[in-house]
């Protein structure tokens, strides 16, 4: 019997509103059962003459070739097979230390992935560095004898006999039980801050046995208590202490390594620790600092290890309508994908199942029946597996922290040692504050050993997206649909059968897969590396810390090779603003000819190079009177009155800084066209892209007033000359581009921003226009100091100005073809606009600007308005998302209110804090607020709730429509677009909730006028008899709507199932930011509405006699 | 002077022949139509499409497991013996198996809604891409059931038709990659067929026995036409449907061949019978608008001319003939398949002569209004019949001309819409799959092809099926007889 060899399918009960779109069948699954069993009645009036059984569809070709050549092959496979079989036999360990490795011959050279202050050998600091040699074996090298150290200016008085004494008496005011400074040096250096008159002054060089201690020197210092023999002079403000910089970052500085670089022990100098070993690498060793070679990463250097790189996700099993928490549910499935740096494809798969899973296509299954076996069987496998890198989505804030709550709550021995080290895995609550980034509290997991890289906070920090979803970002970035299980789902699935839960490791394998290509696809792994290498911090401080560190790190370097001191300023945030940059005010518009934009290329760093601009340069007036130095010769004032010292007395340290890294982005460039390796590529545009992002930073820091090394003068001079050049741009074009000089149009700026100007040379011809444009790039660049240079890149035609940092155009780079339809500061990403103001803006530019056709756009806006006041929008258009954050708000928010409202119909459904709450404006009471009009989509699907038509076209579309329209039809001709015939025609749903519907009788109208079909004889029908000659036209008219409802009803399902890769499962995917998600179940209701309309007919005498 | 009878003999007009014509009297039907693809009046459509493949592939799993053991059960390679897995996911790498599931193909170029709706294409419009298949081999193959998938490789893959959702068993292993390796594939073949007679009876031979013996009139026939494509603004073909309309009323040619035609006892109209409104539809394919545009529904844009030219044929061929009258493409019924019978309400005139609306097993109607595909007993035989949507939709997936080809794959996988619901519309079944081919049909056709096609395939149990072509009577002129006792297939062009 078939039903004997076919499992049953399996039926999943209701558990949340969530996913109200799975249906709960209207009869159970064993009404499939019995079959038909097939009625054996051969045809006997038919001859068969065929007796042959091989029905091939076409006839198949000849075998023999096959058998020969296919089979053999097929065979040998198989038996090969049989020994390695990928679902069971992936090997897990690295290839083990070569067995000729010898110390005292053999270098120890690896990449250095990470570095952290430790101790040796009881309490002896040393540094540890985590790495990867060229074979892939891991290495731990701690590095010793390295001194932390700070500088303080010596008195006049101080000569060198004075060091041991004071050194003492430093010992005598620290007071403690062992000796803490090391020693203490008379050096010469130069403080950066100000110009100097290029003398190195002496400064005391003050080194501690211990880097802790090193914080107790210095404040003991700055508070004036180690004043010996009141030698320094203290205004009360405190002494001034010099190079104030964490450990770690000392000993990178000083040793010449940034992040990510290959660092070597050459043979002989180091010692392979055995029976003392800290860690679990596979070489641990140990040397003094001063062998230690560190490789500039480039050339031959810039190569990756073979990095191993684990991407995971966990999945559990939470209670119905509440968000998991580890002290209850529990960890169900971790599905693993581990990859080395430089291959294509995952070496190991698997997934981890809490109760028997049935298996999937080359990946291995490990089935355990108790969670804490299962946990600690994890643990063993990330030990053994050794990742270098830890990547996944969210893992930062959900999957570490509860795995290890988990462990803690099952008493799960030794869960938490993740880390390289036998230091214990926390997690740790942290909060991150920058001002590029703003606030944000986060969790943080020490892996020591291990980097890790959350993709969720790299794009959050990278890319400005509507959603940050793993669903939404997937399809921003990879152009595909995920499928989205509801957690309340997971666990119906995990209660279920092996196959279902298949199907969830199946989910959770894919969620695991998904961060890797992401990373891949963003050559996140490669940018990063290669910013740590620019910028010398550890990788790890990228994610986690903000620019400044990076741009230190820089300044350290600097300082260091040209004996500079660098101040620890105390940091004060002031409230102190300086002036930005400069716009020229837009001479709005639509343009419908060529507009020629003009860029300087790195403006600020630039400026920066051209005028001198540092710390190391800077000069007040005392000092130019003391050294008697020439205005504009010596030094020059900038536009905000600031001085600073030209090129012949110094050269600025900035500049320098910047001069490298500008021509590292030009060498980096030149080898990216050249290179043809995909991996190498990816390295080398990463790198290009580090130096370009630090190049650009350096300005940004000098203006941070609550930074630690703050400098207004240069931040406020390099835009005040920011200004001038803009505006000395427009002065030169509009001077020489003119008719009395032979050009045939007059030239006009209409708008200029920051670093860029935007021309109208009145030319209607595009090549002209790029012509002129390239001409006056050159000839305004001549007008300036090197390295400053005005480039012409692009023209926008047609253009559309609407205001301030706000315009859209045709980008065209070349005569032929534009490039593509550029934006700026136009309503598409934001997320409290619905996706018709995104896909209607979109579409208007696009016609404006591709098609050149406005009556069009003005049409298409309109029959759009008409639709969306006719209720014909779809409504997945007008779902609106907001994330549930916190409970209280001080104001009443729409989705907090929403929320409440529904957690009052069905607690268990409603959205949970955390979760994206999504809804629609709906039609209120007279004067109710907008708060309290919103709803839950799904709700207005069931119950035909009126759309608030109204709110969408004065509060979503009509700002950015008007300000579309108004630069090309003026102002009142725009406001008609929101006024007038289209918007006559109103149609809206009939709730069946709700006031007086309870009191309502239902009366069918005639399908043609609308009159209600009263009379017996009407009452059933579909017309009234005054229509009935029109029957055929207005059942064509109902039919052609069942029609199209029943394409849209099929495509969207069979998406759904081509999209879960499954066309024998249901769809449970829940996904609200997948576009089709509300428009499919909105399918169903409407596809059964229309039906029971196109069933009047049957009852209509007009349509039957 | 010349008389009439002279000029007889040169061929040209004849006297009007002295004996009294015998009244011709048109052969009765004997038709019983089955109500296979009838929905139900009030569809629900909460459940999902899983439904449809689920019921699919339990029907048709045991055959198709059947041919496979028989193929199979002896097969060796490097002395491993094939071994039966139940469900797909059940496959080991290194084992020669066989196992038996529902085909997917992955073909980048299926039209996506998700592509449609982030562009603000109307999703409804018909698919304009002329194929699914790429020619760069982007396609995958896939086998599934609901335990899983697995991706299908090898060349044998390349000997047959294979198209989304049709059941078939496939032995082979897994290589290294978790791809199947398919040494060879199986499918149901033709299922059982039913007796002649086996659901009406033969109509009484009382007077009419002389008559069908009759030298002079042949065997019975029914003629099958398609694509009449009524239009309400192109008239390129007016002359043609006309001369058809007089040819089956037997207004036409001479008294022999009157005879012939009054053999004729039933016309199948397969589908488009109106032609393709243009520029029908009004949303959002709005690039162009005419300048009157009204905001709403627009009464103006209903062509009802079309429609009434159906009508009005129908209405004069009734009293003579009984009409089979199958939905298709361009008809008014329902998009999705399968499609429900047309509704009266469109045909003022011939509705007369259709059966009691709503009433409970009534007889079949002189019209005969049915659903698209459609299944009925015609002088005994079974036939199984399809406006030919199913066909042209798997001829998106297979780079092939070869329609009788695919027309006989589908009898042999024992499907005949094997690509609904993916990329064929279909009505989300639930308690029964109709499209599974429980009975082997007589006759299958399949109405609005480019050009005629007919063939006979046989199965091993010794069925026997006539597949035919139907051409688009637009296109080709061309109706097609049936020959009730032999099946032999004729063709008639109509000539201006």
């Amino acid at each position: 019997m078939p039903s004997a060899t076919l499992p049953k399918q399996r039926v999943f009960g209701e558990a949340s509103s969530a996913r109200r779109n799975i249906v709960a069948r209207p009869s159970t699954a064993s009404k499939k059962r019995p079959l038909d069993e097939p009625t054996s009645s051969p045809a006997t009036r038919l001859k068969s003459s065929q007796n042959d059984t091989k029905n091939k569809l076409p006839s198949s070709q000849s075998k023999s070739a096959f058998e020969s050549d296919v089979l053999e092959r097929m065979s040998q496979d198989i038996s090969d097979l049989k020994e390695n079989n990928t679902e069971k036999d992936q090997a897990w360990e690295r290839p083990p230390v070569p067995a000729d490795f010898d110390p005292a011959k053999d270098s120890l050279c690896f990449q250095a992935i990470e570095t952290e202050e430790g101790t040796i050998a009881g309490a002896l600091p040393a540094i540890k560095m985590f790495g990867v040699t060229e074979h892939g074996n891991s290495v731990l090298l701690h590095v010793k004898d390295f001194k932390h150290y700070l500088y303080v200016a010596a008195p006049v008085a101080f000569t060198a006999e004075d060091c041991p004494n004071f050194r003492t008496f430093l010992e005598s005011q620290l007071a403690q039980q062992q000796q803490i400074i090391h020693h203490v040096v008379l050096t010469m250096r130069e403080n950066i801050y100000g110009f100097q008159g290029n003398i190195q002054n002496p400064y005391l060089k003050i080194s501690v046995t211990d880097p802790k201690h090193i914080n107790k020197v210095r404040t003991m210092i700055e508070r004036g208590d180690a004043n010996w023999k009141g030698m320094w002079k203290n205004d009360g403000t405190g002494i001034m202490t010099y190079d104030s910089i964490q450990y770690m970052l000392r000993f990178m500085v000083d040793c010449s390594i940034s992040g990510m670089s290959w660092v070597e022990a050459p043979a002989g100098t180091y010692r392979v620790m055995k029976g003392d070993k800290q860690s679990n690498c596979q070489i641990e060793a140990e040397m003094s600092y001063r062998d230690l070679i560190a490789h500039k990463p480039v050339g031959e250097w810039s190569k990756m290890a073979p990095l191993r790189i684990l991407s995971f996700d966990i999945e559990c099993a939470g209670r119905k309508g509440i968000f998991p928490e580890a002290q209850h549910d529990a960890v169900i499935q971790i599905a693993n994908i581990v990859t080395k740096y430089g291959e294509k494809k995952p070496f190991v798969r698997n997934v981890f199942c809490l109760d028997t899973t049935s298996p999937i296509v080359a990946t291995q299954i490990l089935s355990y029946d108790d969670e804490a076996k299962m946990l600690s069987a994890w643990r063993e496998f990330l030990e053994k597996v050794d990742p270098d890198i830890i990547i996944g989505y969210n893992i930062c804030n959900f999957d570490f922290p509860y795995l290890l709550d988990r462990a803690k709550a099952l008493k799960v021995k030794d869960f938490e040692y993740w880390s390289r080290t036998k230091v214990r895995s926390v997690s740790k609550e942290t909060n991150f504050s920058s001002k590029q980034m703003g606030n944000r509290d986060t969790k943080a997991t020490n892996t020591n050993g291990r980097l890790q890289l959350d993709l969720l906070q790299l794009v959050q920090r990278d890319h400005q997206l509507r959603s940050y979803t793993l669903n939404s970002v997937c399809s921003h970035f990879l152009g595909e649909q995920k499928e989205d299980v509801h957690y309340s789902m997971i666990t119906e699935l995990f209660e279920g059968t092996p196959e279902s839960r298949r199907r969830l490791a199946l989910y959770c394998l894919k969620d695991a897969y998904l961060p890797q290509r992401l990373m891949d696809k963003l050559s996140c792994l490669e940018n990063y590396t290669e910013m740590a290498r620019v910028t010398g911090v550890p990788f790890n401080f990228l994610l986690a810390r903000g620019q400044q560190v990076k741009f230190l790190s820089q300044l350290f370097r600097k300082a260091l090779e040209q004996k500079l001191v660098i101040p620890n300023m105390r940091s004060e945030s002031s409230e102190e603003q300086y002036e930005g940059a400069t716009v020229i005010e837009p001479t709005r518009g639509y343009y419908d000819v060529p507009i020629a934009t003009l860029d300087f290329a790195s403006l600020y760093p630039s400026i920066m190079q051209a005028h001198n601009l540092c710390y190391t340069t800077l000069i007040k007036k005392r000092d130019i009177e003391r050294w008697n130095l020439k205005k504009d010769e010596d030094y020059i004032v900038t536009p905000n009155g600031d001085m600073f010292v030209t090129v012949k007395k110094r050269k600025g340290l900035l500049a320098q800084i910047l001069e490298e890294l500008l021509s590292a982005r030009k060498q980096a460039k030149k080898e990216l066209a050249a290179e043809t390796d995909p991996f190498k590529k990816a390295v080398l545009n990463g790198r290009q892209l580090a130096l370009k992002i630090s190049a650009n930073s350096v300005y940004g820091l000098t203006g941070a007033t609550n930074g630690k090394l703050p400098c207004l003068e240069i931040a406020s001079s390099t835009t005040a000359f920011g200004r001038t050049m803009i505006e000395r741009t427009k002065q030169e074009v509009e001077a020489r581009y003119t008719i009395a000089n032979g050009y045939t149009h007059d030239a006009q700026v209409i708008y200029g921003d920051t670093d860029s100007v935007m021309v109208k040379f009145g030319t209607t011809e595009l090549a002209e226009a790029m012509k002129l444009g390239e001409d006056a790039a050159n000839f305004v660049s001549s007008k300036f100091i090197k390295p400053i240079k005005l480039e012409f890149e692009k023209v926008y035609f047609p253009y559309l100005l609407i205001n301030k940092k706000r315009y859209a155009g045709l980008y065209w780079t070349r005569p032929e073809k534009y490039d593509k339809m550029d934006t700026k500061g136009i309503e598409t990403v934001r997320r409290d606009n619905c996706l018709l103001v995104t896909t209607v803006l979109e579409k208007v530019l696009r016609m404006i600007l591709i098609d050149r056709d406005v009556p069009g756009a003005q049409e298409y806006v309109k029959s759009t308005i008409s639709d969306l006041l006719q209720n014909r929008i779809d409504m997945s258009k007008l779902v609106i998302t907001k994330a549930l954050t916190k409970d209280d708000y001080a104001a009443k928010q729409a989705h907090v209110e929403l929320a409440q409202r529904m957690k009052k119909r069905d607690a268990g459904s409603a959205p949970g804090l955390g979760d994206r709450v999504a809804y629609v404006m709906v039609k209120g009471a007279a004067g109710s607020k907008n708060f309290e009009r919103s709803e839950d989509p799904i709700y207005v699907l069931e119950h035909n709730v009126p759309i608030d038509t109204k709110y969408y076209l004065d509060n979503q579309l009509a700002k950015p429509l008007g300000r579309i329209f108004e630069p090309i039809l003026g102002e009142t001709k725009a406001q008609s677009l929101l006024h007038g015939d289209h918007t006559r025609a109103i149609s809206i749903a009939a709730p069946t909730v709700g006031g007086l519907m309870k009191f309502a009788k239902k009366t069918q109208t005639c399908m043609g006028c609308k009159k209600p079909l009263t009379g017996k004889e009407e009452a059933n029908g579909a017309v009234c008899s005054n229509d009935a000659p029109r029957i055929g036209e207005l059942y064509k008219k109902t039919l052609d709507k069942v029609s199209d409802l029943e394409i849209r009803f099929g495509r969207l399902w069979t998406q759904c199932q081509r999209c879960q890769g499954s066309m024998h499962c249901e769809v449970i995917c829940s996904s609200k930011d997948c576009p089709i998600f509300y428009m499919r179940m909105k399918a169903k209701k409407d596809l059964e509405d229309a039906n029971k309309e196109l069933t009047r007919f049957d009852f209509d005498q007009a349509a039957i006699w | 002077m010349v008389t009439l009878d002279e000029i007889a003999d040169l061929g040209l007009l004849q006297k009007p022949s002295d004996n009294e014509p015998e009244p011709l009297q048109r052969i009765e039907s004997n038709y019983k139509p089955l109500s296979t693809f009838i929905l139900p009046k009030q569809r629900q459509y909460q459940q999902q499409f899983a439904d449809i493949y689920f019921l699919r592939l339990t029907k048709i799993k045991p055959a198709v497991e059947e041919a496979a053991i028989a193929a199979w059960k002896n097969t060796k390679i490097g002395g491993e013996r094939a071994k039966k897995v139940e469900r797909v996911l059940d496959v080991r790498q290194g084992e020669l198996c066989w196992v038996a599931g529902t085909v997917y193909i992955d073909m980048p170029l299926k039209p996506s809604i998700l592509e449609d709706v982030s562009k603000d294409r109307w999703i409804s419009a018909p698919t304009s891409v002329g194929h699914y298949y790429s020619e760069d081999g982007q396609d995958s193959v896939m086998l599934e059931d609901d335990s899983g998938r697995i991706k299908l490789v090898g060349e044998a893959l390349k000997n047959y038709f294979l198209v989304t959702g049709c059941i078939i068993a496939i032995l082979g292993t897994e290589n290294a990659n978790g791809e199947m390796e398919v040494i060879d594939l199986k499918f149901a073949d033709l299922p059982p067929q039913p007796d002649r007679w086996s659901l009406s009876e033969p109509k009484p031979k009382d007077e009419d026995v002389e008559m069908t013996n009759s030298p002079s009139s042949g065997s019975k026939k029914i003629a099958l036409v398609s694509g009449l494509e009524f239009s309400g603004t192109s008239t390129a073909y007016a002359t043609e449907l006309n001369l058809l309309l007089e040819y089956l009323l037997g207004e036409a040619l001479d008294p022999s061949v009157q005879s012939e035609l009054s053999q004729i006892s039933r016309l199948i109209i397969a589908g488009n019978s109106i032609a393709k409104q243009e520029d029908a539809h009004h949303a959002s394919d709005n690039t162009k608008k005419p300048h009157t545009k009204k905001y709403g529904y627009d009464a103006s844009a209903y062509n009802p001319i079309p429609s009434q030219l159906l009508d009005t044929f129908m209405s004069e061929l009734l009293p003579t003939i009984p009409i089979t009258l199958l939905p298709g493409t361009n008809d008014p019924a329902n998009a999705s398949y399968p499609q429900q019978p047309i509704h009266g309400a469109m045909f003022p005139k011939s509705r007369a002569y259709t059966a009691l609306p709503n009433a409970e097993n009534a007889e079949p109607g002189w019209l005969d209004m049915v659903t698209n595909p459609w299944e009925g007993e015609v002088e005994g035989w079974r036939v199984l019949g399809t406006g030919g949507q199913n066909l042209d939709d798997i001829c998106k997936y297979v780079d092939s001309a070869d329609r009788l080809g695919m027309m006989e794959a589908m009898c042999r996988w024992r499907c005949s819409a094997p690509t609904a619901p993916d990329t064929l519309w279909a009505y989300p079944f639930q308690d029964d799959e109709p499209f599974v081919m429980k009975e082997c049909p007589h006759i299958y056709f399949a109405g609005s092809q480019p050009e005629f096609g007919t063939k006979i395939i046989e199965g091993p149990e010794g069925q026997n099926v006539r597949l035919i072509m139907v051409p688009s009577f637009a296109q080709t002129k061309e109706i097609v007889l049936v020959d009730t006792e032999t099946l032999d297939v004729t063709r008639v062009k109509i000539n201006v």
